[in-house]
């Protein structure tokens, strides 16, 4: 009998040990970045691939931006409108506004993010294979593979220099890149600089809620150097040697320029220019930069 | 002369001797004293498609032609003891199937041994819990779903009438296991067989509970994820006579996910399945609420992948092709589902009876959004809403009106008519920001009975509405030849679409043999876009054209 009740109850206890974790403050405590320092860390970029009819993007959006209010400047987000679920509605009155860029599409479909479902992104761009699906991440990973890429030694410095003409619209850009390292393998390197637009209110499906007054944060707008960019290499690195590259870009009064019922207002104070480098060959992104269009 | 031919016969004779009686001798070396040596069974699957590209209806190039998945389980038993491999194969695997599927392998090996009231199962098993509010580990190969346990479970019947089964392993995650581990523990008492008393007692009560814990790591910077996270629940059986009866209650604590966008809210479900039957009429009710119920053994896990637990569908499963053109998948975030199906038997030698009675079947199922009120302000808990437990949420998820009638006319001819009015709100099922889709759907099947073994049998579908790619019909004639061949031939026709050139056929042909264990089919033809589910677990199928091979056997 003793036995008979001994195999049971071993069976609840040791089920019943594996106890629930109640989490009352879900929100770890925030860390602190050191501006002051003049040693060059490495910044990691997170593309969230997203749009505005995908119903569980907006959860992706937390997560991203959570990313940067916890580690600052660190991290520069940008939101990539593409594929199925940002295409505008040409009819009635939700959805109309089209956010899509040819470069945004272009990388969309090159990666095939939106091909396995939104919401999705990048880290860095890394994992990156023709073949796989690797470097497609679901946003509940992207606090981690943050993390691991924080935790990298920077390889490439980047400074943005911008000269806004307001009353033209138009702005010259200066890039900076400097490589730390001759012995960085692979390449060529690429740069590519891309304006975004922060806080741009419009429509939004979330969790199944249509939400006209959404709040869309770091929004791709325009890439100044073309889809892929322009090689900062060709032979063998030098380090420490700056490569100066300059653009010119005239911001339209609306994306897409053409304006009409899709269209959304540019607000210069509200947008961000973002520089990364990356390896053409495994398109892995080692450094990346953003400033504020204004400062 | 003859002396070399009789030595030449005597040296044959001799061989035949040696040689018959070596394999006499191997054979019985194999088994000197005849022992029980065991039972070896199984079975094999082996499905191929060679694709055709056809981009008016959206099937894509395939660059490898042919893609094939094949399944071979080889089970041995001998006594108390049972061990098996599943051998499984997707080279690569079919269009439409989850990427992960590539390669070959044996994913699902076991062995179990039943020592009086102990069993033990170590390896891969399959199991559920009640309903599987807790755990539902199983295969479903058409969804390309197989979420099975590696690890070790015990079954044990302490007292007559008691259940308890315990199990602890990791989950399929294609040819490997995912990063969650998951522990569980059930027990279930039948009180008619515990208590001498009830045995003779009309009213047979079932009671069980189970709990469910699955463990993953919190890696998360930003987040305080829980590692630990609990699901439990109770349930109950109640038969008497043609009356029974069930429910079954689960509560997950804090448990953010992707499913859930990092959501700390609590989860939980009720459901309650009641059916009563007498010779010639059935009735049943079912009803669920189900609230943040999704449960996986990884947090960032998508579409059909390592789920722990099922929401049960309570919508009727259709299997005639346009009735299930809109099929409803279970709605883990939460949902208020029901349904109730009323099955009359008109009388034979009636006037609406007939010679051989009419069947009637009356199915009325449906789903809508919880009633919920959004956290305004700061939401330092993460937990995004509140529900009201006893309320209805506004939105329409689901709705099915379905009424079948059955007859048999004489010994050759039957057939059935039904008529469905179905709404589908396919931008909380499938695309967000699609409408919702009303449609009414009207079924004949003609069944003409030629011989004992040989049958012609008609469908006759035609599904009307006016969202999505409106109208459709599908007629199907299939021919049994006799009990070994069949072919069948079939339409499915969008002739209803607003834009003209997207009128498209999806036609299929099968030819089948079967003889015994074996079956072969083979078919040729256009298969749409569309989500295919089972028991309200779903997934998505692209668009494919060309001819398919599927093989099945077994020993």
């Amino acid at each position: 009998m003793k036995k008979t009740v001994f195999i049971p109850l071993t069976f609840v206890l040791a089920i019943g040990l594996t106890s629930c974790d109640f989490v009352n403050i879900p929100d770890q405590p925030g860390s602190v970045i050191d501006t002051t320092s003049s040693t060059v860390v490495r910044k990691v970029l997170v593309e969230d691939y997203t749009g505005h009819k995908c119903t569980a993007c907006p959860a992706a959006a937390i997560v991203a931006n959570s990313l940067t209010a916890t580690n600052g400047e660190n991290v520069v987000v940008i939101g990539v409108h593409a594929g199925f679920f940002a295409s505008p509605t040409t009819s009635g009155t939700q959805y109309l506004e089209d956010f899509r860029t040819s470069a945004g599409t272009t990388y969309d479909t090159y990666f095939g993010i939106s091909n396995i479902g939104n919401p999705n992104g990048m880290i860095n761009r890394k994992y990156y294979t023709s073949s796989t699906t690797a470097h497609v991440l679901a946003y509940g990973t992207w606090a981690t593979e943050v993390a691991v890429e924080l935790a990298k030694p920077a390889l490439a410095k980047l400074e943005i220099v911008n000269s806004y003409n307001t009353s033209t619209q138009m702005l010259t850009c200066n890039v900076n890149s400097t490589f730390l390292y001759d012995t960085l393998t692979g390449g060529p390197y690429k740069l590519i600089v891309m304006a975004t637009q922060d806080s741009i209110a419009a429509d939004q499906l979330d969790a199944g809620l249509y939400v006209p007054g959404y709040i869309h944060r770091h929004v791709l707008r325009a890439n100044l150097n073309g889809v892929w960019g322009e090689d900062l290499t060709t032979g063998a690195i030098i380090a420490n040697l700056a490569i100066n590259k300059s653009y010119s870009y005239t911001f339209p009064a609306t994306y897409p320029s053409s304006g009409g019922t899709s269209a959304t207002s540019f607000v210069a104070s509200r947008c961000h220019i973002v520089a990364f480098i990356y390896n053409d060959v495994t398109k892995e992104v080692i450094q990346v930069e953003e400033v504020k269009l204004i400062p | 002369m003859r002396k070399i031919y009789l030595k030449s016969i005597t040296l044959t004779a001799f061989i035949t001797a040696v040689l018959y009686s070596n394999s006499s001798v191997a054979q019985l070396n194999l088994n000197p004293n005849n022992l029980n040596l065991g039972e070896v069974h199984g079975n094999f699957e082996a499905n191929a498609q060679y694709y055709i590209p056809d981009s008016t209806i959206g099937a894509a190039e395939v660059p490898e032609k042919m893609l094939v998945n094949g399944y071979a389980n080889i089970i041995y038993t001998k006594g108390k003891f049972t061990a098996g491999i599943r051998y499984e194969s997707y080279l690569n695997g079919l269009q439409g199937y989850p990427s992960g599927f590539k390669g070959t392998g044996i994913p699902y090996r076991f062995a179990t041994y039943k020592a009086d009231e102990l069993e033990v199962t170590v390896g891969s098993f399959y199991e559920q819990f009640g309903n599987g509010l807790t755990i539902r580990c199983y295969e479903q190969r058409s969804l390309g779903l197989d979420n099975a346990l590696d690890g070790i479970r015990l079954k044990y019947k302490p007292f007559k009438g008691v259940y308890l089964k315990g199990l602890v392993g990791k989950q399929r995650s294609f040819f490997t296991t995912g990063p969650g581990l998951v522990r569980g523990f059930d027990g279930e008492i039948q009180l008619n067989e515990a208590f001498a008393k009830l045995a003779d007692k009309k009213t047979v009560i079932t009671l069980g509970g189970s709990f469910v814990s699955k463990f993953q790591t919190d890696a998360d910077p930003t987040l305080v994820l829980p590692q630990n996270v609990g699901n439990s629940a109770g349930r109950f059986s109640i038969t008497r006579n043609n009356f029974q009866m069930n429910g079954e209650y689960a509560y997950k604590i804090n448990d953010p996910s992707q499913d859930n966008g990092f959501n700390y809210k609590y989860g939980d479900a009720i459901l309650l399945q009641a059916n009563y039957a007498v010779k010639g009429f059935a009735i049943s009710l079912n009803g669920s609420r189900i609230d943040n119920m999704s449960f996986r053994s990884d947090r960032t896990a998508q579409l059909t992948n390592l789920l722990i637990n099922y929401v049960p569908a309570l919508s009727k499963q259709h299997t005639y092709s346009l009735l299930a053109f809109y099929p409803y998948a279970s709605q883990a975030r939460g949902e208020i589902e029901y349904s109730t199906e009323v099955k009359y038997k008109i009388k034979k030698e009636t006037a609406l009876g007939g010679k051989y009675g009419t069947e009637i079947t009356i199915n009325y199922s449906g789903a809508n959004s919880l009633d919920t009120t959004r956290i305004k302000g700061e939401d330092r808990g993460h937990l995004g809403y509140t529900s009201n437990y006893l309320g209805v949420g506004k939105e329409v998820y689901f709705r099915d009106l379905y009424i079948e009638i059955t007859k048999k006319i004489n010994k050759t001819w039957k057939g059935s008519l039904i008529y469905a009015h179905q709404i589908y709100n396919k931008s909380i099922i499938q695309k967000p920001g699609s409408p919702s889709i009303h449609s009414n759907i009207v079924v004949a099947d003609i069944t003409y009975k030629l011989k004992p073994t040989s049958a012609l049998r008609l469908e006759l579908q035609n599904l009307q509405t006016k969202q999505d790619h409106q109208d459709w019909a599908y007629v199907l004639l299939e021919y049994t030849i006799n009990e070994n061949w069949f072919i069948a031939a079939g339409d499915q026709y969008n002739y209803g679409n607003e834009h003209v050139k997207e009128r498209y056929h999806y036609y299929l042909v099968n030819v089948g043999y079967a003889k015994k264990a074996n079956r072969i089919t083979l078919s040729y033809g256009k298969q749409r876009e569309g989500i295919f589910c089972v028991g309200g677990v779903c997934r998505n199928v692209p668009a494919s054209n060309g001819f398919s091979l599927s093989i099945t056997s077994s020993f």
